[in-house]
């Protein structure tokens, strides 16, 4: 775990990226708290927290004795979010180091397609 | 999950505590007597190789017993103690326990080595004409005083050393310098009124007067039981 | 949440000193909390005065509702594995869990013998014969397999090496996890028991510094580095526990709210914002007292040491 930031939040946005890239299919079993703590040697209260995050967020869906399951459409509204986030997340940073350079937005535009065409 | 539990099923709390003073008995417990008995042969090889018992030998090894049974609640005091202190026993149910237990060894104790002397008067000293444990002043007519008579040194000697072990557990050395002058004074100061009062013709006569059970079993259990008191208001405050 | 031990305004005077002054808090049950603070804090006697084994000079404690000072109810649930067990001369490692099977109700004996392989403790040797690591081994196998409802540890893992103090983590986590209890863990391995701790309490002095949560902890005290006119200007209103400057450029420590507004106001005055670990945050809060107290703002201007370059 990285220091500073929240755990649960760390936690919540693990299973979030696993939702994302494929790893957690929609409809199939979280690991349980239990689980979640031991691996990541932090306290079972905080991964409950990351845990019930998710869940008030509609991402994942309890089953009463059974345990977590990945909600239908929780994909789909994850990547949604996270484009919403993304400007804020890494196109701020972006500009703002770009302009201290003194590099317009013309000429970020052509770097980055360059980058797409090299790579 | 916050029920007061004590163990389900089993001794109590107080006999647990008796329990964990026994754990690793034979080194504690096993070595009084085996000390005693390596003594005991010792002397039986010593007489045996003399031949010439006349007059008939006597021996005063007996007192390793005692001696160790002395050293061994000092060292319960200040070692099992703290540890189950630690191990969040209670201090009035640990000193239960050891009292008990003090008690109760030295009963058992009392009746063993009034089988050793009952042994040795019918062997007729161990064929050595030997006195090792029925030493004169000891001696009693009724076997039940003799228990007794055997028994109360190690009570007395038990709580007696305790007593000194919880006085260093709970003030430490300072604890134990100012008991040691404490007993140097009432020894001492009694000793010198006595002397200044030309006392001694009429203690003597007191004592001579006491029956001998008096002597070795009666007043030293009072002052076993004082002891025991002592300990039991030594031990309540204690922070090893 | 049911509280587990209550102190309030406990005090604890060796004479002039005050290993404990006023110290007031509350633990609840079935969490995990770190009580940390540097040597001679007063943690130890805290713990002590929880179990029993101590007595406090003033104010009221109770644990489990009730006052710990022989109280067999009380006591038969709690556990205090503190560093300096001792045990009697002639024991051997057996007699040590002979005597905790006798003494703890919920002494789980295969578990202990779990965890005895694991740490691959010898039965059969003499304790005072056992390493500094092992003889730790032994305290953290009794402490654990004994499942108090309130169990402590007091620097648990004196000579443990990285691989015995995790394999005591990974125990620890998995058994509170199946069997919640509420767990004390005094330590100076902050960084090493960070994440597992849910509460924290630092102690300094013989006093309390901090009672909260963890979580809570770790998004009150940030740095900002960055230009010093621009921390100047961040750090207004929050108190400020510590400051490196390097010619214009200034790194300082906060405490205080930092929520998404504050960090789009570093943001926008082109401040990097940094977390603190607990480690770094308990030094910094024991470090800052230590100065004679921690400094707002307008008191820096008095410390020249410390003033900034404008």
């Amino acid at each position: 775990m990285d220091n500073g930031r929240p755990i649960f939040l760390q936690i919540a946005e693990m299973i979030e990226n696993s939702i994302i890239d494929g790893t957690l299919a929609e409809e199939s079993q979280v690991p349980s708290t239990n689980e979640l703590a031991a691996f990541h040697r932090i306290n079972p209260a905080t991964a409950g927290k990351g845990i019930n995050q998710l869940v008030d967020d509609g991402i994942l869906y309890k089953k009463r004795g059974i345990g977590m399951f990945v909600a239908t459409g929780a994909r789909a509204r994850l990547r949604d979010r996270r484009r919403e986030q993304f400007a804020q997340q890494y196109l701020h940073p972006l500009l703002a180091e770009a302009s201290k350079l003194g590099i317009g937005a013309d000429e970020l535009k052509r770097m980055i397609d360059q980058w797409e065409q090299e790579r | 999950m916050s029920e007061r539990v004590s163990h389900a099923s089993g001794p109590s709390r107080v006999g647990r505590a008796v329990l964990v003073q026994l754990v690793g008995w034979p080194s504690t417990l096993g070595a009084a007597w085996g000390t005693l008995v390596l003594v005991f042969l010792l002397n039986l090889a010593l007489f045996g190789a003399i031949h010439d018992n006349e007059p008939s030998p006597q021996t005063g090894a007996l007192a390793s017993i005692y001696i160790i049974t002395f050293v061994g609640a000092i060292s319960s005091i200040n070692q099992v103690f703290p540890f189950t202190l630690s191990l969040s026993l209670i201090r009035r149910t640990f000193y239960t326990a050891f009292a008990l237990l003090q008690v109760g060894q030295a009963l058992l104790f009392g009746v063993l080595l009034t089988l050793c002397k009952l042994v040795e008067d019918v062997t007729g000293g161990w064929g050595l004409n030997l006195t090792f444990f029925g030493l004169g002043f000891l001696d009693q007519d009724n076997p039940l005083l003799q228990i007794l008579v055997y028994t109360v040194p190690f009570v007395v000697l038990g709580f007696w050393g305790s007593f000194i072990a919880l006085v260093y557990q709970r003030w430490h050395l300072p604890g134990v310098y100012v008991l040691a002058i404490v007993k140097i004074l009432a020894v001492g100061l009694p000793i010198v009124l006595i002397t200044w009062q030309r006392w001694w013709d009429e203690i003597g006569r007191w004592i001579v007067d006491q029956p001998s059970l008096s002597l070795v079993a009666g007043w030293p259990l009072v002052i076993g039981v004082a002891m025991a008191g002592a300990g039991y208001l030594t031990i309540r405050r204690a922070t090893p | 949440m049911s509280t587990v031990v209550e102190a309030q305004g406990v005090s604890k005077r060796y004479g002039d000193v005050a290993a404990l002054d006023q110290v007031s808090f509350t633990l609840h049950e079935n969490r995990i909390h770190g009580l940390l603070g540097r040597n001679g804090a007063g943690k130890t006697t805290l713990m002590q005065i929880m179990t029993g084994q101590n007595f406090a000079s003033s104010g009221e404690l109770t644990v489990f509702g009730e006052r710990p000072y022989e109280n067999e109810p009380v006591l038969s649930r709690v556990c205090f594995i503190k560093e300096s067990l001792t045990y009697p001369q002639h024991f051997k490692v057996r007699h040590a869990l002979e005597a905790a099977r006798l003494l703890f109700p919920r002494w789980d004996e295969e578990f202990a013998q779990t965890l005895l392989a694991d740490f691959r403790l010898p039965l059969n040797r003499k304790i005072r014969k056992l390493s500094r690591g092992m003889h730790s081994m032994l305290g953290i196998v009794i402490g654990l397999a004994a499942r108090a409802p309130l169990t402590l540890f007091d620097e648990p893992y004196l000579g443990l090496d990285a691989v015995a103090r995790h394999l005591f983590y990974d125990h620890l986590l998995t058994d509170y996890a199946e069997h919640p209890r509420t767990i004390v863990l005094s330590t100076h391995l902050i960084d090493e028991v960070g994440d597992l701790l849910e509460n924290v309490l630092l102690l300094d002095q013989g006093r309390i510094l901090l009672d909260t949560t963890a979580e809570e902890l770790r998004g009150q005290v940030v740095t900002a580095a960055g230009p010093a006119a621009a921390v100047n200007e961040f750090a207004a209103g929050s108190e400020e526990l510590h400051r490196e400057t390097l010619g214009r450029y200034a790194r300082a420590t906060l405490r205080g709210r930092f929520g998404p507004a504050e960090r789009d106001r570093a943001q926008q005055l082109g401040l990097d914002l940094e977390p603190v670990s607990l480690q770094d945050i308990v030094i910094r809060l024991t470090t800052a007292r230590a100065d004679g107290g921690s400094r707002p703002r307008p008191d820096r201007a008095t410390d020249p040491g410390k003033e900034p370059i404008r």
